[in-house]
């Protein structure tokens, strides 16, 4: 927060009157983030989200899409501000607990998780004495307190899943119990043909249906879970994972036919006996695509962001 | 299928990369928030098809109810407002006479109306049907119309996957007010249109058949009628048709009896009521600026909003307790919640009384984690430990399981 020289008209480059605008709306003023500062924000949020040949356009739009409020009240802690921190704690402490609750599950790891959380926000203290918050990497992109859930699920994951080699066996099975490891199912199959049918059939799909797929026969979610998540209704989901089931089957046989298989033969191999034979998964695995949705440059958590 | 499913999931499994980068933190939270525009969407989808660490964390990250915050702090949710309101009141209404048309067939323990609480206790027989329901549609104003709603019969065949389903979640209000939409986009919607005596005057049985027919011919409704009914089974007796009762309590918004409640905590079983006995669509506009909403919030607290949810103020109870439950019945609201505490008031929230449930030597004393009255009287606790407690004369008299 340090880059405040700069006036916001050098800053946000034909951009002014729309980012004194937002600075106005986020009410920044009244917790002691200056205008300037503000521009700056904004200036690296759109750099972090949008591509160097981004329009005005496209920039204006993504300004307005912000969350400017949760966003000046984020930074505005980040940098220090006293009456900054009093607003997020009274609107935000004991929903951290809350949170906490509702993502343990359980009260004693629910409140460590909140208290670590809590001490993140509030920052750390650097040797040349300056604090560094968590909130500062908040972009405005979803609420704060969807955030704020996000960061804290994030923080679970990491303990409890990644750490759980490190926990006891009995801490496991009380805390971990909900990331047992997954469940032994046999090694179906496998014909090759039958196995670059099924892939090629997922792969056709939208990324929405595959994230359906995962969920559902992955992950094990109820349909109320995936529909929550999506923000349908879960009538939408029972009927997409039907539909999805039964074209995935007409898709895999049409590849398998296109192998030379007969119609008969292809159901053959779709029914074909469990224990027969294991594939070798490690191998797929690792020459299983590599490609990253994200360039590098968006997806790049800064610096001190716990990213999983 | 049983062996589709298996390879799917199999290569599913194999095919799925924990390694690319993880979306940071802001766009997985906007995600969530189903606030990202379709492209960004769309790369955040394809990272969750193959991260299951970010999928955890996309569903742990979901809150299972709207939160209260949201109603103030965000720009984006207001759903609350302008014509969204009006079809969300509707839909309320909607819910209630839906609960008055399918209670008996539940067999519920409690009576739809005060008129009908004589048969109450469960029982109701089959060929009584009728008679609840045409008190209702007799007792009610005219706008008390829309027995269409049949929610049963509207509901989608369920497949395989149902019994993973969650039934018990209730709907969140977004999804609410997206139903009314379709319902106001359907050619259907006489729950919107000025009475008719029609219904009182046939039987249930013909109002069904006929109610079959038309169903078939609109999936919109369907799917529309299938969340209200959702929010209605969530909250099996979320019904109040008096409309004299309403008058008579010092209720500030004392013309607009209809109060909507909604709910946040993830223990919360308590939901939407309203008094709607003498709301007409073209009243709604007017009059949403004035009902009462009730909410309690994460940490407990009882809220209310008399500007349509714009703004909320905190409800003072009593001490230290912290409410997991709320129903609201006209001017009547009941709040439970930690160690067993109850309390009551019947004039909107402005005096409190504590009520200590207790039967036979037993008292409750477990964190309440449901309540639900069907009147002022007919009401149902349940905590924390399952037990059930119900009162038939406004918590004078309580019997438990």
């Amino acid at each position: 927060m340090s880059h405040g020289v700069q006036s916001v008209a050098e800053v946000a480059l034909g951009l002014e009157s729309a980012v004194l605008d937002l600075y106005s709306k986020s009410k920044g003023e009244q917790l002691g983030l200056t205008k300037e500062q503000f521009a700056v924000i904004l200036k690296n949020i759109s750099e972090k989200y949008l591509p160097a040949a981004a329009t005005q356009q496209d920039i204006i739009e993504l300004y307005f899409s912000l969350r400017v409020e949760e966003l000046a009240l984020a930074r505005a802690c980040a940098a220090g501000s006293e009456r900054a921190w009093e607003v997020f704690m009274l609107r935000y402490r004991e929903k951290l607990y809350d949170i906490g609750s509702y993502i343990a599950k359980e009260s004693s790891a629910a409140r460590e998780l909140a208290d670590s959380l809590y001490a993140d926000l509030y920052g750390t203290v650097t040797r040349e004495g300056q604090r560094v918050s968590k909130l500062a990497s908040y972009t405005g992109r979803g609420s704060l307190e969807g955030w704020l859930r996000t960061v804290m699920a994030q923080e679970y994951i990491n303990r409890y899943r990644r750490g759980r080699k490190y926990v006891s066996l009995d801490e496991e099975s009380e805390e971990g119990a909900q990331f047992a490891a997954a469940d032994p199912e046999p090694v179906v199959t496998v014909d090759v043909r039958l196995e670059a049918a099924i892939d090629e059939a997922l792969a056709a799909l939208p990324a929405e249906d595959r994230f359906i797929l995962a969920s559902y026969y992955l992950d094990d979610r109820t349909l109320a879970e995936i529909a929550r998540t999506l923000g349908v209704h879960e009538s939408t989901i029972s009927r997409k994972v039907e539909k999805l089931a039964k074209s995935l089957r007409k898709q895999i046989l049409a590849a398998l036919g296109r192998t030379g298989m007969s119609r008969r033969q292809a159901q053959e191999a779709m029914e074909v006996d469990v224990r027969d034979l294991r594939v070798n998964i490690r191998s797929r695995l690792t020459q299983e695509r590599t490609s990253s949705a994200f360039p590098d440059k968006k997806a790049e958590a800064p610096a001190g962001e716990g990213s999983v | 299928m049983e062996q589709l499913s298996k390879l799917i999931r199999q290569r599913l499994r194999a095919t799925a990369k924990d390694g690319g980068i993880h979306p940071d933190p802001n766009l997985l939270a906007a995600f969530a928030d189903k606030a990202l525009a379709k492209t960004e969407r769309v790369q955040v989808l394809e990272h969750l098809a193959r991260c299951v660490d970010c999928r955890d964390i996309v569903s742990l990250a979901t809150p299972e109810f709207e939160p209260t915050g949201a109603v103030t702090a965000a720009p984006s949710s207001g759903w609350l407002r302008g014509p969204v309101l009006r079809w969300g009141t509707l839909a309320a209404s909607v819910a209630v006479v839906t609960v008055a048309v399918t209670l008996p067939r539940h067999l519920s323990m409690f009576a739809p109306t005060p008129s009908a609480q004589t048969d109450s206790k469960g029982n109701a027989p089959e060929s009584r049907m009728d008679e609840p329901a045409d008190k209702l549609a007799a007792s009610a104003s005219p706008s008390y119309r829309a027995p269409e709603v049949d929610s049963v019969a509207k509901r989608p065949k369920r497949d395989e996957f149902s019994d993973r389903q969650n039934a018990g979640r209730v709907p969140k209000p977004s999804r609410s007010s997206k139903a009314a939409e379709g319902y106001s986009a359907s050619p259907m919607s006489r729950a919107a249109v000025p009475a008719s005596p029609r219904f009182s005057a046939k039987s249930a049985d013909e109002e069904q058949a006929e109610l079959k027919n038309e169903q078939t011919s609109n999936m919109q409704v369907a799917v529309s009628n299938e969340v209200v009914a959702g929010q209605a089974k969530a909250a099996p007796a979320e019904l109040e048709s008096t409309p004299g009762k309403a008058k008579d309590a010092p209720l500030k918004a004392q013309d607009a009896p209809a109060g909507l409640v909604r709910s946040s905590g993830p223990a919360t079983t308590s939901r939407t009521i309203a008094d709607a006995s003498s709301i007409k669509n073209s009243e709604l506009r007017t009059r949403g600026t004035m009902v009462p909403r009730w909410t309690l919030s994460s940490d407990g607290t009882l809220q209310r909003s008399l500007d349509a949810g714009k703004t909320w103020a905190t409800i003072p109870v009593a001490g230290n307790s912290v409410f997991r439950a709320l129903a609201a019945v006209g001017a009547n609201i009941w709040v439970g919640g930690s160690g067993g505490s109850l309390y009551r008031s019947t004039d909107a929230g402005e005096h409190w009384l504590r009520v200590k449930p207790a039967t036979g030597g037993k008292m409750l004393t477990t964190d309440i984690i449901g309540v639900e009255f069907t009147d002022a009287n007919h009401g149902k606790l349940t905590t924390a430990d399952e037990q059930i407690w119900i009162t038939a004369d406004a918590g004078q008299t309580w019997e438990t399981n």
